[in-house]
């Protein structure tokens, strides 16, 4: 077993009268299967399942994932959700990533983790990390 | 609007052979509302974060228990359940405009530290 440090930084000196300033640490027991990759996210994708699948639930159990849209572009902003239908529309949807954003948590694994892009084809920087 | 600066830092010397060290800055630009909390999430149903009435919002959840060692899930409005914090973890989310976020324990009540910052 390996363990993986994950801090996040929040602060403000704007978002209230008082300054804004957290600090989040976790110290993650990692074991499983690792991955790190970079993935278009095709706009116009008919089938989102097979075109955008991002992570399929059958390879991994409970995971700490890093999604992180790399375009610089307003208008690709990248949706994740599932898709089971096979079609061009997510089933449902969770997170949205404008450019430049980013989320950490850890995925519960139970679906596929499939993404759409509002516009373009930007790319979707991706780090998973299976729990112990 | 006001400005809210994220850093996410990710490290390990043990995961891989070569070590692992991230670092992701972020620039949010929110507006009113911001809502920073710690609050006893039951287990008996949702807790609401954010009503799906809320539009898009960066969200940040810390199950903080010190009682037990269950975790908590992480929903939209909805009830669709997609991230699991244990004990310590945390999960740092962009949540796509009107879905709304909630949380529910599970088997055990348990405290978790939020905040939630609307996206301008």
């Amino acid at each position: 077993m390996a363990t993986l440090t994950a801090k996040l930084s929040l602060s403000s000196s704007n978002v209230s009268t008082d300054n804004l300033s957290v600090l989040l640490s976790n110290v993650l027991t990692v074991g499983g299967d690792y991955r790190s990759f970079r993935k278009i996210i095709a706009s116009g994708a008919s089938n989102l399942e097979t075109a955008n699948i991002v992570i399929s639930n059958a390879s991994y159990g409970k995971a700490y994932v890093l999604l992180h849209n790399t375009s610089i572009v307003a208008a690709e902003i990248i949706t994740i959700g599932e898709n089971a239908d096979t079609n061009a529309t997510l089933d449902y949807t969770n997170i949205t990533l404008g450019a430049g954003e980013f989320a950490f948590y850890p995925w519960n694994s139970t679906v596929d983790l499939v993404a759409d892009a509002a516009s373009g084809d930007p790319v979707l920087e991706v780090m998973i990390f299976e729990a112990a | 609007m006001a400005t809210v600066k994220a850093t996410l830092g990710i490290s390990s010397s043990n995961a891989l052979l070569d070590s692992i060290n991230l670092s992701l800055t972020n620039n949010l630009t929110t507006t009113d509302p911001a809502d920073v909390g710690r609050i006893t999430v039951l287990h008996s149903g949702p807790t609401e974060l954010a009503a799906a009435s809320t539009g898009a919002h960066y969200v940040y959840i810390k199950n903080i228990s010190s009682t037990n060692s269950k975790p908590v899930d992480i929903r939209t409005a909805a009830g669709t359940a997609y991230a699991q914090i244990a004990t310590g973890e945390f999960a740092y989310i962009p949540a796509k405009v009107n879905l709304g976020i909630e949380v529910i324990a599970i088997d055990e009540s348990v405290v978790v530290e939020y905040a939630i910052f609307k996206k301008s």
